[in-house]
């Protein structure tokens, strides 16, 4: 496979992906938000707090939750963009490979606050705890991995500059 | 600082950066770096291509300055 062609396959994807979790938040997070004001109901919560924790805060922060995702994902398609004109070191990779890196930092620090917040209110039922475990656990790889290849694709750009400025 | 003097050489042997990139088979864009002073390092094998070309020796294509 060639270089244009796995630039084309990897922003593909990118994009699936980007319209995978539009459609996830769309359709998903209602009957979710349906379902967790169930569950607050049956743990004893009041009418109103069952409403505020599950029809407004848990919908507004896995909406806000996604807002990184996104942005992630934008970079990303810049990233592989720039693999598709044969740039695939460049400063603008390593920063785009850097802010991913903070963003799922960002979005690893919301799922920890979320899982303490559910424990705190009695609502960290077994499952729950681990789905949002494993978000928390591949937040974290997603943070370290990019971290480790920002540092690595800059200083193959610093590389290939002195390559390319050798006569 | 190192400088790069191939300028005052072409000027010196009225030869052109077209005419030198043709005898010592560089790319233009490679000698128009080295010639603006854009260059990080030169090659033994390039430099000895020039002075060939130039009949001249290394000094007189680069000259070293003292930093301001």
């Amino acid at each position: 496979m060639g270089q244009k062609e796995l630039s084309l396959l990897l922003r593909a994807v990118v994009a699936l992906l980007a319209v995978f979790l539009a459609c996830a938040i769309i359709f998903f997070l209602p009957p979710l938000t349906y379902e967790v004001e169930l569950f607050c109901l049956d743990r004893g919560m009041s009418e109103t707090l069952a409403s505020a924790l599950g029809g407004c805060a848990f919908p507004a922060v896995i909406a806000l939750s996604a807002v990184p995702c996104f942005a992630a994902l934008w970079l990303a398609f810049g990233i592989f963009t720039e693999i598709g004109k044969n740039n695939s070191f460049c400063d603008k990779n390593a920063k785009r490979l850097g802010a991913i890196s903070h963003l799922a930092l960002l979005d690893t620090a919301v799922y920890i606050f979320l899982a303490v917040a559910l424990c705190l209110l009695g609502m960290g039922h077994p499952s729950v705890v681990l789905v949002l475990g494993a978000v928390v656990l591949f937040g974290i790889s997603m943070t370290v991995a990019c971290a480790a290849l920002s540092h690595l694709t800059q200083k193959a750009a610093d590389l290939k500059a002195d390559s390319d400025l050798t006569i | 600082m190192i400088t790069v003097k191939l300028d005052v050489m072409l000027a010196k042997r009225k030869m052109s950066l077209t005419e030198l990139s043709q005898v010592v088979d560089i790319t233009l864009a490679n000698l128009s770096i080295l010639k603006t002073g854009k260059a990080k390092a030169v090659r033994f094998s390039t430099l000895e291509a020039l002075c060939r070309a130039l009949n001249c020796q290394p000094g007189d294509i680069l000259e070293w300055t003292e930093d301001n």
